[in-house]
């Protein structure tokens, strides 16, 4: 008996305790001890972002109550008041709590700006901008690019890159994870819009998936896109294409999956209608590799390019297809999957492959008084261009507090070109392959102390290589280069394979509002080169070229720096943040052709500072000055020769030139596109580092000459650009005015003769774009660029060029009935530059599309619909004359079914 | 047009909401600070038909294209005579029932200071469910209030313990409620903060008196207020002052 009633009496105690309500109660002050009524008081799930699973609000003496039903959960407790710091804190044990006084902060600052209106084509919630998709897409984008051209604020470049009232978008995110890193042109260039709903821009993003930035400032611009919500969230667009008569054609497709714990996208292109692999992966040439320029590498990683190479030539820079016949293929995969709350892995393929065709001819008149000379050269170049690369990410997060992340990644490039043509009377034929290859591994673990310290570890391993093959049969008689007639061809190798090794350690610690950091680096680059030119008759009898065209040689740059890093909140809208960093730069080269062997050594003092000023929640002020090292490069510091082409020649100068260089900008940037319909900035940088060396050029005979300059102090660099984006509501249109001035000297020396290139450009740019209706809408531009460069040997003019553009483009788009729709677009080229005759191009295109269903579209697009066949023009000198010809694409009309899903 | 007096917001956490009701009709003007809420009316009359004069007959259409120019001057003098009616301006404490009201009556003739209290509305049932509403990710909330069931959806996000007129008692801006049936329903189509502009003022200087006693003077009203928009309706070429 007595046994029975322990038995109930604990059955009876373990019923009540489970059954009891457990009451949460305390009291909220502020810091002046006085009660705070009406604070919403609440029990969250989980963490402090969760669902409410109780509240309370606080009475006139600040006293809460809230009763839990359940005590075995895991819950945080929050409290809010508009105008006060959130209070958080996780409730551990929830039996044994008891009654708190708790203190609310004061928020001091300016809130985050909140503007929403339903329906409205852009919101602005704080840092974010929102696009609905819905009131700016009219059906006729081919791609995502089409898309975000239409939205205020939101410039893309000829590559795919997007641009953000002047801030650099750095990412394209899907549903706020990242699956391209900077090589979002695979996305803007190739993907279609089927499915986005709404486009984000966000300002001074934080990328939370790395634990190092736990404690940073968000800085990055960024835009995410949002998809419809569906049971199944495939969106896919398929296009097949052909013309009607001609080998014409385009396939195409586009696939964006979010299933489950897994996000792709998946595009495909194959045509013939010159729209390069490359130029739809966003290169800037086609011998350049795919890397994230994203990740930030203790050490600078170079990805040589080749000094033998035939460079595309655009007249005017008009656009790839009008100028190349192609057979291009395009295959990408970006895949993203969530194996489970710890690991993260990422993966991209790319497959790209150009095989495209330049005709062009010259005829080069040299008004030399005893024997006039004419050179005639007919050139068709053929490029055979296979890039795969490979890139990987495993992000293993086994705690809040400790992070690795593994990325690797892998390029392969293949080039096979070659160029035929005619010069004076011979047949001449000149073949370049090359092989790029290069591999990444970039290992960074972080472990979080705690809230305030972190500590954080880099390993970057990078192996590269570049062997490139020049071979041209006939080459010129001239012997100030030693190349004889006895001989009918040339061949030249180049090689430089390089291993980068470097790693880096950091350490971060936030007191209040200012976040130190300490970081030392150490790295190593071993690049080996060699260059040989052979003259020869059979390839049997190979016969190397005297003088500088042999080199083998070693280089190796040791680097080693610490950086200290102050970042200081002074309140919400200032903010500073600096750098100093002790930079021990070693070089050592080995001649072991010549046996000789240099070796010099550097320190450098590089501050930086970055400066941001918020004036409003508006207005954004930037300033930022650095200074960076500007060590010589390879092609620099051997002074071999090599051949790049028929008729010119490259040489290294070998100076061991180390050099400070430093950049200033400060930008002004103001974001209203609601209220006033303002989107403005206005940037100017100082710098004594160009962005584009300008080669100094100098006829000697018949081959011209190239030499790799070194930097110089005195070089100096200007510009100013100014972009303003305004909203006219009452005409439903957006202007946009932008403007660019830069002003550059370059100074070099050549063989002892000081050379200096002046350099004066400026651009100006009016366009219009209309969102009238549905039916009928404009987007008009007008761009006039005018360059001036002046080149002068020991201030002495030698070269002058002068030229200016007139670039106009529309494009009409019109909505006949609900099922057609129309666009006409007319680019417009008009350029006069000294001593040529002025040059006219016009293309006009037709697109017509045809909704047969909301699936099914069939699609006609007639290209340069007046058939501009070929483009001349002359440059006329006292010493020559060049006339220029060009073959362009010529008209063909595809048809086109596309089908969506 | 908000035709009473207003202050210019000086504080910088003034949120302004603004709600459209279920029939589209009205908005609904609320400014929410730390410790009440001030909300009024104004009309968003939807005009379907109308007259216009064809042959010496007056018959109703719906052609707002045809008859565009008709159309733009019926609306306009409809929206002329609505827009004389002062709306009332009603504010409350968060946590206090009783409501306070500045209304007119009689052609804005005459001024009441309405004093009401109303129920307590602190049983809400949260659940786990979510929607977004203007770019707010929102939590789903309900209520049995006077014997209706009502549905809710508020945000963290905007701490105040309010909602559209005297919805309130969750741990955040409410900016969805609708009632089972249908027949109320209120959600947010317009959110700034913080509030720069001018906030209309309760006057107290009215004649005070319960709700229940305004109820009786503002039947009598609307009778009139019927009267005469229905001879505008049959003749809206006479001038109306």
């Amino acid at each position: 008996m007595r046994s029975y009633f322990i038995l109930f009496s604990l059955t009876f105690c373990t019923l009540f305790l489970k059954a009891q309500n457990i009451i949460v109660s305390g009291t909220v002050k502020d810091e002046n001890n006085f009660p705070l009524e009406y604070v919403s008081v609440k029990l969250l799930k989980e963490d402090s972002i969760g669902i409410v699973k109780y509240f309370a609000l606080t009475n006139r003496e600040g006293f809460f109550s809230v009763t839990i039903s359940d005590n075995n959960q895991k819950l945080w407790l929050q409290m809010s008041m508009v105008g006060y710091l959130n209070y958080n804190q996780p409730i551990i044990d929830l039996l044994h709590y008891h009654p708190i006084n708790f203190v609310l902060k004061k928020f001091i600052g300016t809130l985050p700006e909140i503007q929403v209106q339903a329906n409205s084509a852009i919101t602005k919630h704080g840092d974010t901008t929102m696009y609905r998709v819905s009131a700016f897409e009219k059906g006729n984008e081919n791609n995502l690019s089409d898309l975000l051209k239409k939205l205020p604020g939101i410039s893309i470049d000829e590559y795919g890159r997007a641009s953000f009232n002047g801030k650099v978008v750095s990412k394209i995110l899907l549903e706020e994870d990242d699956l391209f890193g900077s090589n979002y042109a695979a996305l803007t260039n190739n993907s279609n819009i089927n499915g986005i709903e709404r486009i984000d821009v966000i300002e001074n993003y934080k990328d939370n998936s790395r634990l190092e930035n736990v404690n940073s400032k968000g800085e990055e611009t960024v835009i995410n896109l949002k998809y419809k919500k569906k049971p199944l969230r495939l969106f896919s667009n398929i296009s097949v294409g052909g013309a009607l008569a001609a080998n014409f054609y385009e396939l195409k497709t586009s696939n964006t999956g979010i299933i489950n714990k897994n996000k792709f996208v998946f595009t495909a292109n194959k045509n013939t209608i010159g729209i390069l692999a490359n130029r739809l992966m966003g290169l800037t040439s086609d011998v350049q590799l795919i890397t994230n320029e994203n990740e930030k590498l203790p050490t600078p990683v170079q990805l040589y390019n080749s000094p033998m190479q035939f460079a595309d030539i655009k007249p005017l820079n008009i656009s790839d297809n009008r100028i190349f016949s192609n057979s291009s293929n395009l295959v990408t995969l970006n895949h993203l999957i969530k194996l489970n709350k710890k690991v993260v892995i990422k993966l991209a393929v790319n497959s790209l492959f150009d095989n495209y065709i330049q005709t062009n001819s010259t005829t080069q008149t040299i008004n030399n008084p005893i024997l006039p000379i004419t050179l005639k050269q007919n050139n068709i170049t053929t490029k055979n261009n296979t890039l795969f690369n490979l890139d990987g990410e495993i992000n293993w997060q086994p705690s809040n507090t400790f992070q690795t992340i593994i990325q690797f990644n892998n390029n392969n490039l293949q080039l096979s070109q070659n160029r035929n043509g005619q010069l004076f009377v011979q047949q001449i034929s000149q073949i370049i392959t090359q092989q790029k290859n290069q591999q990444r591994l970039n290992i960074v673990s972080t472990k979080l102390i705690d809230k305030s310290n972190i500590l954080s570890y880099q390993f970057v391993y990078n192996s590269f290589n570049l062997g490139t093959v020049y071979k041209i049969n006939n080459p010129i008689l001239d012997s100030s280069y030693g190349v004889t007639i006895i001989y009918t061809n040339l061949l030249q190798n180049f090689n430089l394979p390089s291993v980068i090794t470097a790693m880096t350690a950091k350490y971060l610690i936030k007191k209040k509002s200012v976040t130190y950091s300490l970081n030392a680096s150490i790295g190593k680059e071993e690049i080996n080169f060699k260059n040989s030119a052979y003259l020869f008759n059979n390839p049997d009898s190979l016969a190397m070229m005297a003088g500088s065209y042999y080199a083998n040689g070693k280089l190796i740059i040791y680097r080693s720096s610490a950086t200290l890093s102050i970042a200081k909140t002074f309140s919400d809208k200032f903010s500073c943040n600096t750098n100093i960093s002790i930079l021990n730069a070693k070089l050592t080269i080995e001649d072991i052709n010549q046996a000789h062997f240099n070796s010099t050594e550097n320190i450098f003092l590089l501050p930086t500072l970055s400066l941001q000023y918020k004036i409003s929640n508006k207005k954004n002020v930037f300033v930022n000055g650095l200074m960076q090292p500007v060590i010589p490069t390879i092609m620099q510091l051997n002074n071999s020769t090599i051949f790049s082409g028929i008729s010119s020649i490259n040489k290294g100068v070998r100076q061991f030139n180390f050099n400070t260089g430093y950049s200033i900008n400060a930008s002004y940037l103001f974001l209203d596109p609601l209220k006033s319909g303002i989107i403005f900035n206005t940037i100017v940088l100082i710098s004594n580092s160009p962005p584009n060396y300008i080669n100094n050029l100098s006829g000697r005979g018949l081959l011209s000459f190239n030499e790799s300059v070194v930097f110089n102090k005195k070089n100096f660099f200007t510009a100013i650009s100014s972009r303003i984006e305004k909203n006219l509501p009452r005409i439903k249109s957006w202007f946009i005015i932008s403007s660019a001035i830069s002003n550059g000297s370059q100074f070099m020396f050549t063989n002892t003769e000081l050379t200096t290139n002046k350099t004066v450009s400026g651009l100006f740019e009016l366009r219009f774009k209309t969102n009238w209706n549905k039916f009928f809408n404009i987007n008009s531009g007008l761009i006039m660029r005018n360059q001036s460069q002046q080149s002068l040997i020991n201030d002495i003019k030698f070269t002058t060029f002068n030229s200016s553009d007139f670039i106009s483009n529309t494009t009409a788009s019109f909505k006949v009935t609900n099922k057609f729709l129309l666009d006409i677009q007319n680019d417009c080229y008009v350029n006069h530059s000294y001593n040529t005759t002025k040059r006219n191009l016009n293309f006009t295109d037709i697109q017509v599309k045809y909704i047969l269903s909301k699936k099914i579209n069939i699609g006609l697009l007639l290209r340069n619909i007046f058939n501009q066949k070929s483009f001349s023009y002359n440059e006329i000198s006292p010493t020559q004359n060049i006339s220029n010809d060009f073959l362009l694409t010529p008209f063909f009309g595809l048809l086109s079914l596309q089908i969506k899903f | 047009m908000l035709s009473f007096i207003t202050v210019i917001s000086q504080q910088n956490n003034i949120c302004f909401v603004k709600y459209s009701d279920n029939g589209n009709n009205w908005n609904y003007l609320h400014w929410y600070d730390n410790s009440k809420l001030t909300f009024t009316y104004e009309t968003n009359y939807q005009v379907f038909d109308f007259p216009v004069n064809i042959d010496g007959k007056y018959i109703k259409t719906t052609d707002t294209v045809k008859f565009k120019k008709e159309y733009l001057e019926y609306k306009e003098g409809l929206y002329k005579e609505l827009g004389k009616i002062k709306q009332p301006i009603t504010q409350r404490e968060y946590i206090s029932n009783v409501v306070k009201r500045t209304q007119y009556a009689n052609e804005n003739k005459e001024k009441y200071f309405v004093l009401d209290t109303i129920a307590d509305m602190n049983k809400w049932e949260i659940t786990e469910d979510t929607l977004s509403i203007l770019g707010f990710n929102c939590q789903k909330a309900v209520i049995n209030y006077k014997d209706i069931k009502y549905i809710a959806y508020f945000t963290q996000k905007l701490a105040y313990p309010a909602g559209p007129r005297n919805f309130r008692g969750l741990p955040g801006l409410i900016l969805k409620v609708d009632s089972e049936n249908g027949s109320i329903g209120y959600i947010a189509t317009e959110i700034k903060f913080p509030y720069t502009g001018m906030i209309p003022v309760l006057e107290t200087d009215g004649i005070p008196i319960s709700q229940k006693q305004y109820s009786i003077i503002a039947e009598e009203n609307n009778k009139k207020k019927l009267m005469k928009m229905n001879n505008f309706l049959k003749n809206p070429s006479i001038k109306q002052n």
